[in-house]
């Protein structure tokens, strides 16, 4: 028998709750940030070159361009490690029938944090 | 207790998410926020890498980060039919990228302590 | 009147779904499912969707209203709160016709978890008790009616196609944790590997979904814990 799909079926957007974009985020930042770790190991690791070639590195990657971007490396440290914290609760069986408002109440330390840093930041920008 | 493979991975990357939770906070305020817009010198790296907790503290981030993120990667995998068929491929390759990477950030740390010139 | 937009699917004469349009006089607490009905008496006997016990019980009628799936049944048209509904066949699943889904992959791994009360104590004299509270613990989990509405939202279920899926998951909490049940250890064997429950990231599409309010998660996470300290 010839069976049908519907066209319009993505994989993401349907039923989208709370819980679906937490975990679609989580997914997204968690592979940001692996490939973010092993790029900071190999710029790390340039260091093997002599302290002269480190120094120069160095000085572009704390450049105004780069200050900006740690924001938003920030933003998605603090909302995988939070929303880590929520899943982690889930395992231990705390909350799994109130996870959006955990969500939620998880959310609210990491946009606190943020912009705290972000207003730290600014002076730096310009 | 006898641990099949798979639950023995999921509770490890809970256990190293909760370890790296605590200390990276205190790695990216060091770092990145404490001198923030002094530039990032050899000479400083290697003076703070002198203190014992700060070198413990890097190389577990290292570690756990490497051991976490790959094993979210393989998760990731998994999840799809087309990437799961190759789980084995997709497991070493991702044992050989850790593996590597641990060993070039460990010498990264290493060229701090031995103070190159 | 209700606008209805139906995806329409005959194997003979589509190549793939298609939208036809249907306009159905609503009345005071109309089910969709009534609004169905009325489209095949009056307007085209050729649409084909499940039903049976029109009363939220048997599961027959799960299809996507409006971009959540649910029971045709139990939605009243009104509480939809729009002069257009949309209706497609349940997500992720194959289309057999119109709003018929191939459910084959569901209930084969409903089967792979036994469904069943396995015990092979000696039968006692009356029966086999149960305390009040060892029967709460099931409690939701047997509310279950099996209508597919969690399988077909979960993204994981969709693409992985090994994966037990939430319902499945649930019933075997439901035997796991039931006091009369003696095959705990196979149980855990079944539902352990990367293909069981450890595939669920607590997405919670199930959760949304389920017309019973069951949140199959709670059984999901009892058993990933279970399996891994056992």
């Amino acid at each position: 028998m010839k069976f049908g799909k519907l066209k319009e079926e993505s994989v993401i957007a349907y039923q989208s709750g709370v819980g679906m974009w937490a975990f679609l985020l989580h997914r997204i930042t968690g592979l940001a940030l692996i490939f973010y770790l092993l790029m900071h190991i190999f710029v790390i690791s340039r260091a093997l070159n002599g302290a002269q070639t480190f120094d120069k590195l160095l000085a572009v990657l704390t450049s105004k361009p780069f200050i900006l971007a740690d924001l938003a490396l920030l933003a998605a440290i603090l909302f995988h490690g939070l929303n880590g914290i929520r899943i982690i609760l889930f395992d231990t069986g705390v909350g799994i029938r109130q996870q959006k408002a955990i969500f939620w109440f998880m959310m609210a330390p990491a946009v606190i944090i943020w912009f705290v840093t972000a207003y730290i930041t600014i002076p730096y920008l310009f | 207790m006898k641990y099949n493979k798979s639950s023995l991975l999921w509770l490890l990357q809970r256990i190293s998410a909760v370890l790296i939770f605590s200390a990276l906070g205190a790695h990216i305020w060091k770092v990145h926020y404490v001198e923030l817009g002094q530039p990032i010198l050899y000479a400083g790296v290697a003076l703070r890498l002198k203190d014992v907790m700060t070198l413990a503290l890097d190389s577990s981030i290292l570690f756990l980060g490497l051991f976490h993120g790959l094993n979210g990667v393989r998760m990731v995998a998994l999840d799809y039919d087309f990437l799961k068929k190759h789980d084995r491929l997709i497991s070493w390759l991702l044992v050989i990228v850790g593996a590597a990477f641990f060993i070039l950030g460990v010498r990264g740390l290493w060229a701090f302590l031995i103070n190159i010139k | 009147m209700v606008t209805f937009k139906i995806a329409r699917f005959d194997s003979d004469k589509d190549k793939e779904p298609r939208f036809q349009t249907y306009e159905v006089p609503d009345e005071k607490e109309m089910s969709v499912l009534e609004a169905l009905f009325y489209i095949v008496e009056n307007l085209d006997g050729s649409l084909a969707f499940r039903y049976s016990c029109r009363g939220a019980v048997c599961g027959s009628c799960a299809m996507r209203i409006n971009g959540q799936n649910r029971l045709a049944c139990q939605t009243l048209i009104k509480k939809l709160g729009s002069t257009t509904i949309t209706i497609s066949p349940l997500p992720h699943l194959p289309v057999q016709k119109d709003l018929m889904v191939d459910m084959e992959s569901f209930f084969a791994k409903y089967e792979k978890i036994k469904p069943y009360l396995i015990n092979n104590d000696p039968i006692p004299d009356k029966e086999f008790k149960q305390s009040f509270k060892e029967r709460a613990e099931i409690d939701e989990m047997i509310n279950c009616i099996l209508c597919g509405n969690c399988y077909s939202a979960c993204t994981m279920a969709a693409t992985n196609s090994d994966y037990l899926g939430p319902a499945a998951l649930t019933k075997a909490y439901r035997f796991y944790a039931d006091s009369r049940d003696t095959a705990k250890a196979e149980r855990l064997r079944i539902i352990d590997g990367e293909d069981g429950a450890f595939r669920c990231h607590t997405l919670f599409n199930c959760a949304e979904v389920c017309p019973k309010n069951i949140v199959p998660t709670y059984s999901i996470q009892k058993l990933k814990g279970a399996a891994c300290f056992k």
